[in-house]
Formats: structure tokens, C-alpha cells, sequence
């Protein structure tokens, strides 16, 4: 009697260390899948002189996960929008202009961030 | 989803014609077919956008109503069948490969994919068929942003892309205009260049942004119909095994070449899922909406849309029955 009081006993502290485990986990997943997101970032081109670069192109190189394969061109402020890339994320990103081009590394963490590329 | 198993399909009835010896060749085992259970498919994720159900994804949505573009684009009465112009004497490296793999595959022997080493080809001649089907687009965005992207012609004023060059969540849906430029080879335009408003789509792609979905059309306004000086492509659904045997060629307009060279490349497919065919096919920003297609006998059949890059493999939303009847409904809208 005294052995099967402390297997219930002992199921019992099983249980209530399982379930709470069982929904952490849950949550955990939940939190990872929001956590990996897609949005839009915007970035600023400009030259060693800090004057925006206009017609250019930019794209992502290569980088996290799978991202759309269109090209942005920079507005007369330099300025240009990446889509549909995974956030957060480490890119390398591609600038062409003039006939020659660079490629640059960035860290992005989300649709908040402004990615300043200096050509 | 099952993969289909079930006949090749080709846009008309001139797919029922290809010969038995120019079907592209079959994997090592002399069948080619591979079980579902070894098929590989991207994911993308989803968030916050509405999960539809399966028979929805694929239903057509556009900026303009199906009355609203017919008044717009003040529609032709007249119906004339898809076609692809061939030129006899034409540099065509998909024919190429198409007739003498061995060569491709010595090709692949001596270089590697940008997942590696740059293996494009640039197209000189971009005048003739099938490269000159293919189209530089110059896309505004409803706030003004701007984009390169590629599509190619299937009617003489339907033009397919990804879904993603006509309709950009983040950047106000639609977009104001893009600009589709034929064969376009730096400053030459060959066959012109006109401005769209009218686009397709489909929910899956609008809706839940599912990379799955992620496919669209540009119909071209009436007094613009470079399709029927240039030819357009075919398009075609292929089993599983068949496009995993396949010569896969692809041509666009990458940004790092500046977005008005049309570059080229061919390679067999790494993977083959319900919706999604992968390749290690080099490519750029700029070449989102290309064509996937097949080489058999003198027809060109689309089998994929280019859409996505990615180190682990490029990859193409796949033409399966649905999108193929999105494509021929988007066809009779530009004939």
C-alpha cells in the first residue's frame, strides 16, 4: 500500500512536470515561427561623398533562407526597398552601377531597419 | 498534394506530335520515376497573412475587373491561337543542349552555378525565337518604387512573370506601370516597348503571399502586341519524373549584369515538388518571372516561373493543372 501511495505520488510530480514542459515547448515553436518573418527593408546608396546614387541596382546575392529574385533601383535620393526577404537576417547585397558593381554585407534585423550602402 | 502521373500535358493539341526520340532524356535507371517520399519543397513562411482554403489559392484576381479590362484594353473580338515563330538559322542554346546533352553535361563538368561559379551565358541575339519572347520589365510600384524583373510572352500581348513583380504586399499592392521590353539587349528594343496597368494574379499569392502561389500576368494594351511579331511560348504540365529528366533552360534579365542583357543558362533540376521545381540554374535579382521551359523537337513548352534565389537552390513555381489553366485564361486575354 505504502509502495503504490508513492508510485501515485511519483506520477502525479511526473505529470505536473510533463504537462507544463509539454505547452513550454508548444510555445517555444510558436515563438521561433514568429520570430522568422518576411517584410520589406529600405535602404539609402550613396557615394564616398555622401551623395545619394540614383539608377542604381540592388539585389540580394545570397543571404538567409529563400528571398524573391527582383532587382530594386535606387531613386534620385539613393534610396531603394528590398521585398519579400526573411527577417531577421544576414545578406550579401549586390550593387550595380555604372558598369561595375560591389558587393556588401548587411545584418538586418527587421522592417525598421535603413540600410545605408556606401559605393 | 499528389503529383501528377498522368499524360504530359502541352498547351494544344501539337503536344499529342512530339515524337517519341525528342522527349529530353531519363535518369540512369531507364524510368526516372522517384517516389514522393524523396521530393524536397521550400517553405515559406506565411506570416500573418490568410490561410485560404485549397480550392482558392489558385482563383485568378486582377487590379481591373474582367468587364473593367475589356473596356480598357477595348478587347479584339477576334481569337487567334498560341503560336511560337521559329527561325531556322537562329543561335539557339537550348536547342543545343536539347540535341547533344553530352555537351551540357561536359559544360557542367568545367564550371560551377553562381552557388559556386557564375555559368550564365549572355545572349547576343536576342531578335529571334525564343529570346526574343523573353521581356525586360521596368516595374513602378504603387508608392513609386521601382524594380527590374523578366516575363515572356504566351499570347501576343500576355506576358507571365512571378506573381511578385505584379502584386507587392508591402509596397501597395499593384503596381502603378511596368514597362515590358521584348528582347531587350542594353539600349536596342528589337520589337519596342510598352507600358501595362492590367495584371493578374491569383489569392494564393495576393492573399497569403504563399511562395507556392507566387505566379501573375501583364496584359499588354491593345496597340501593343509584340507576341505576334516574336512568337510566344507554349507552356506545358509534366509529371514528376519527367521534369527530373529534363533539360531545364532559363533566360532573363539579371540586375548584376544591369538589368538590359538577357543571360542564359541550362542545367537539369535538383528537385521536383508538387508546386515547386528547384535548380542550381545561376541567377540574379532582375530574373524573378522568367521562363523554366522545355526543348522538344521545335517547341518551347514553360514548365516553371522563376521566382526565388536561395544558396541551397533556385527555384520556379511550378506550371501544374491549376496554373496552367490561370495561364490559358490569362492567354485569351491577350490574343
Amino acid at each position: 500500500m505504502e509502495s503504490n501511495g508513492c508510485i501515485k505520488m511519483q506520477a502525479g510530480l511526473v505529470r505536473w512536470l510533463i504537462i507544463p514542459a509539454f505547452f513550454l515547448f508548444i510555445g517555444c515553436i510558436a515563438k521561433s515561427d514568429k520570430m522568422a518573418t518576411t517584410g520589406t527593408v529600405k535602404g539609402i546608396l550613396v557615394n564616398s561623398s555622401g551623395q545619394p546614387i540614383a539608377d542604381a541596382v540592388v539585389m540580394v546575392a545570397g543571404g538567409t533562407g529563400s528571398f524573391t529574385d527582383m532587382a530594386a533601383i535606387t531613386d534620385e535620393n539613393g534610396a531603394f526597398y528590398l521585398s519579400n526577404i526573411t527577417l531577421p537576417g544576414s545578406y550579401s547585397l549586390q550593387v550595380q552601377t555604372g558598369g561595375a558593381s560591389v558587393q556588401k554585407n548587411v545584418q538586418l534585423t527587421s522592417s525598421a531597419d535603413t540600410i545605408r550602402l556606401t559605393y | 498534394m499528389a503529383a501528377k502521373t498522368t499524360t504530359p500535358l502541352g498547351i494544344d493539341a501539337l503536344t499529342s506530335e512530339i515524337p517519341a526520340l525528342e522527349v529530353p532524356p531519363t535518369t540512369s535507371n531507364g524510368t526516372g520515376r522517384q517516389g514522393l517520399a524523396e521530393e524536397t519543397e521550400f517553405e515559406v513562411p506565411e506570416g500573418g497573412f490568410v490561410l485560404l482554403n485549397p480550392n482558392e489559392v489558385d482563383r485568378e484576381v486582377g487590379n481591373t475587373s474582367r468587364s473593367e479590362t475589356e473596356s480598357l484594353l477595348d478587347a479584339p473580338q477576334l481569337e487567334e491561337p498560341g503560336f511560337e515563330a521559329v527561325e531556322e538559322n537562329a543561335v539557339a542554346l537550348d536547342a543545343i543542349y536539347a540535341s547533344y546533352p553530352e555537351l551540357l553535361e561536359r559544360d557542367l563538368l568545367t564550371t560551377e552555378v553562381i552557388i559556386g561559379q557564375d555559368q550564365r551565358t549572355r545572349i547576343l541575339n536576342t531578335s529571334t525565337f525564343p529570346w526574343n519572347a523573353i521581356c525586360a520589365l521596368k516595374i513602378t510600384a504603387a508608392n513609386g518604387a521601382r524594380y527590374i524583373g523578366t516575363g515572356w510572352l504566351i499570347s501576343p500581348r500576355t506576358v507571365i512573370t512571378a506573381g511578385h513583380c505584379v502584386y507587392m504586399h508591402d509596397q501597395g499592392g499593384w503596381p502603378r506601370s511596368i514597362e515590358v521590353i521584348p528582347g531587350m539587349n542594353d539600349a536596342a528594343r528589337p520589337f519596342g516597348s510598352g507600358v501595362a496597368t492590367v495584371f493578374r494574379s491569383v489569392q494564393g499569392w495576393t492573399q497569403s503571399k504563399n511562395r507556392n502561389y507566387d505566379y501573375g500576368a501583364i496584359i499588354l494594351p491593345n496597340n501593343y502586341r509584340p507576341g505576334a511579331r516574336t512568337g510566344a511560348f507554349g507552356f506545358a504540365v509534366k509529371d514528376d519524373a519527367y521534369l527530373k529528366a529534363a533539360l531545364l533552360n532559363l533566360s532573363g534579365y539579371p540586375g548584376d549584369k544591369g538589368g538590359n542583357q538577357q543571360w542564359f543558362m541550362a542545367q537539369k533540376a535538383k528537385s521536383v515538388a508538387s508546386r515547386v521545381i528547384t535548380y542550381e540554374i545561376d541567377t540574379m535579382g532582375g530574373q524573378s518571372g522568367s521562363p523554366v521551359w522545355l526543348k522538344i523537337g521545335n517547341q518551347r513548352f514553360a514548365v516553371g516561373i522563376h521566382t526565388n534565389g536561395a544558396t541551397s537552390g533556385n527555384s520556379a513555381t511550378r506550371i501544374v493543372q491549376a496554373v496552367y489553366n490561370n495561364l490559358m485564361s490569362w492567354k485569351a486575354m491577350g490574343v
